[in-house]
């Protein structure tokens, strides 16, 4: 009887310290939940039943079923997005871009609900930081923006000047310049890699034709302050995935060319 | 990450300074069991302890339980109602096993709460356990049907009769004993149902009580916050 005790005693130890360090909110709820039982069957080893079947509801079913609604309702995540070419694009009823394909993985390897709401690029970082959870649409950010945390570049790509570097697009946030809609620059302007290719696609002609790098960079996703944690989750899979090169590869093969 | 660690290597010590040099003043009761047997009825001695030498303990308990959820209900009705309340259809083995599971549970539940003296067992369990039932059907019935049935049941008012009751019970016991919160002196054959005084009464009130607050947060929550 003794060594049971002793036994259950040092599995609770082990729980405790496993939900102490545990990030995924899922797997700590499941751990507590298997505390508040073996607590319980404790109680129970040791002449106090009356205590061990209330803990058994309150520690075990009740505080297990109030988080499960918790975590319900905050796994919702609303992902604001701007439209950009190859990387996030609402083509047909279908959101498609390689952005698009990698953020998804990534949330759905988090059992995570989404929303998808298309906003005005002019807005996109205010409308996140008042109510998104995460912003879209190849951001290339090398400036600091108030409560809103950028992840690692999941893509690398280059800022491309064109004359003077006066404007730029609403996606690329660099020394503070003037911003317009890509599609209507006419001259002086800076834009990235896939933007400029767009544009050269789409057979615009330009009144300067002189073209500077400037900067060596690579798109982010922004997330809003109160999402940190899953900032830093998703550097961890960004880091996984580039490490696994054939996939990369062959994402980047498919959705850019 | 480290300053985890460090707070878990100080409070470890200063857990087992107290475990160890902590005086435990010598406590004992002046009774055994066998006088408590005789004299209250109950075989549980938890419940014979509970309701009747301690049960101006759990008046007191009862009161500030009743209190808090009291508090919880003013307060959280200063926000607004939540109209368009999202119900997602779960999966179809929750709607069909969470009415299922109710139903076993009210009864594990009416079967704690009157058996509390001769079993483990006793009032708060008991509410606990429907409050924890009533929660599980939550996830597949809709908002309007649950409070349909919370306002037609006018509960939240007769909640709060629950520790007027308790506190007459207690004014009674002049009546047939010597002092306040004595027990009826109807000990009954110890081991069946009708013994052990009042005892069965009082479990049954306080499981109504924290059935009815637990519901009342549950409801409240749901009502002015969405989906709790």
């Amino acid at each position: 009887m003794t060594l049971t005790i002793y036994f259950l005693f040092f599995i609770l130890i082990i729980i405790a310290f496993y939900v102490a360090v545990q990030d995924n909110h899922i797997n700590a709820l499941l751990s507590y939940g298997a505390f508040g039982t073996i607590i319980s069957l404790l109680f129970f080893t040791m002449n106090a039943p009356d205590v061990a079947i209330v803990n058994l509801t309150v520690g075990a079913a009740f505080i297990f079923f109030i988080y499960v609604i918790a975590i319900k309702k905050v796994a919702k995540v609303k992902i604001y997005f701007i439209s950009a070419p190859y990387l996030v694009e609402f083509i047909d009823g279908q959101m498609k871009g390689f952005e698009h394909h990698i953020l998804k993985e990534f949330l759905d390897e988090k059992r995570l609900d989404v929303d998808y709401i298309e906003i005005e690029s002019e807005k996109a970082i205010e409308t996140l930081k008042k109510k998104g959870d995460i912003l879209i649409g190849g951001f290339v950010v090398e400036e600091d923006i108030p409560d809103v945390v950028k992840s690692e570049h999941f893509l690398p790509t280059k800022l491309i000047s064109f004359g003077h570097p006066l404007k730029t697009d609403f996606g690329t946030y660099y020394k503070n310049i003037e911003r317009q809609y890509y599609k209507d620059f006419e001259n002086d302007f800076v834009v990235d890699v896939i933007r400029f290719k767009y544009l050269m696609y789409t057979g615009k002609k330009f009144e300067t034709a002189k073209t500077t790098e400037i900067l060596n960079t690579g798109y982010t996703i922004l997330f809003s302050k109160n999402k940190e944690f899953l900032a830093k989750e998703f550097d961890e899979y960004l880091l996984n995935l580039k490490n696994d090169k054939d996939y990369y590869n062959e994402l980047i093969r498919r959705y850019i060319g | 990450m480290k300053k985890k660690i460090i707070a878990l290597f100080l409070i470890i010590p200063i857990f087992l300074l107290l475990a160890f040099y902590m005086e435990i003043g010598d406590a004992q009761s002046p009774y055994t069991a066998q006088e408590i047997l005789v004299e209250n009825g109950s075989i549980n001695m938890v419940a014979a302890i509970v309701l009747d030498y301690r049960l101006f303990d759990t008046f007191f308990e009862v009161l500030v339980f009743t209190l808090a959820v009291t508090g919880v209900s003013y307060y959280v009705k200063k926000l607004p109602v939540v109209s368009d309340s999202d119900f997602e259809k779960t999966s179809i083995t929750v709607n069909v096993f969470a009415p299922i599971m109710f139903q076993m549970i009210v009864l594990v539940s009416l079967y704690v709460a009157v058996a509390g003296h001769i079993g483990p067992g006793g009032g708060f369990a008991a509410g606990v356990i429907l409050g924890t039932g009533l929660l599980g059907v939550t996830f597949v019935k809709p908002m309007e049907d649950i409070e349909k049935i919370f306002i037609k049941s006018k509960i939240e008012k007769y909640k709060i009769i629950t520790p007027f009751l308790i506190a007459i019970y207690g004014i009674l016991g002049i009546v047939w004993g010597d002092s306040f919160f004595t027990n009826i002196p109807l000990v009954g054959q110890p081991g069946k149902l009708l013994s052990g005084g009042a005892i069965i009464i009082l479990n049954l009130l306080i499981g109504f009580e924290v059935f009815a607050g637990t519901w009342t947060i549950l409801y409240k929550f749901i009502k002015h916050r969405g989906m709790l």
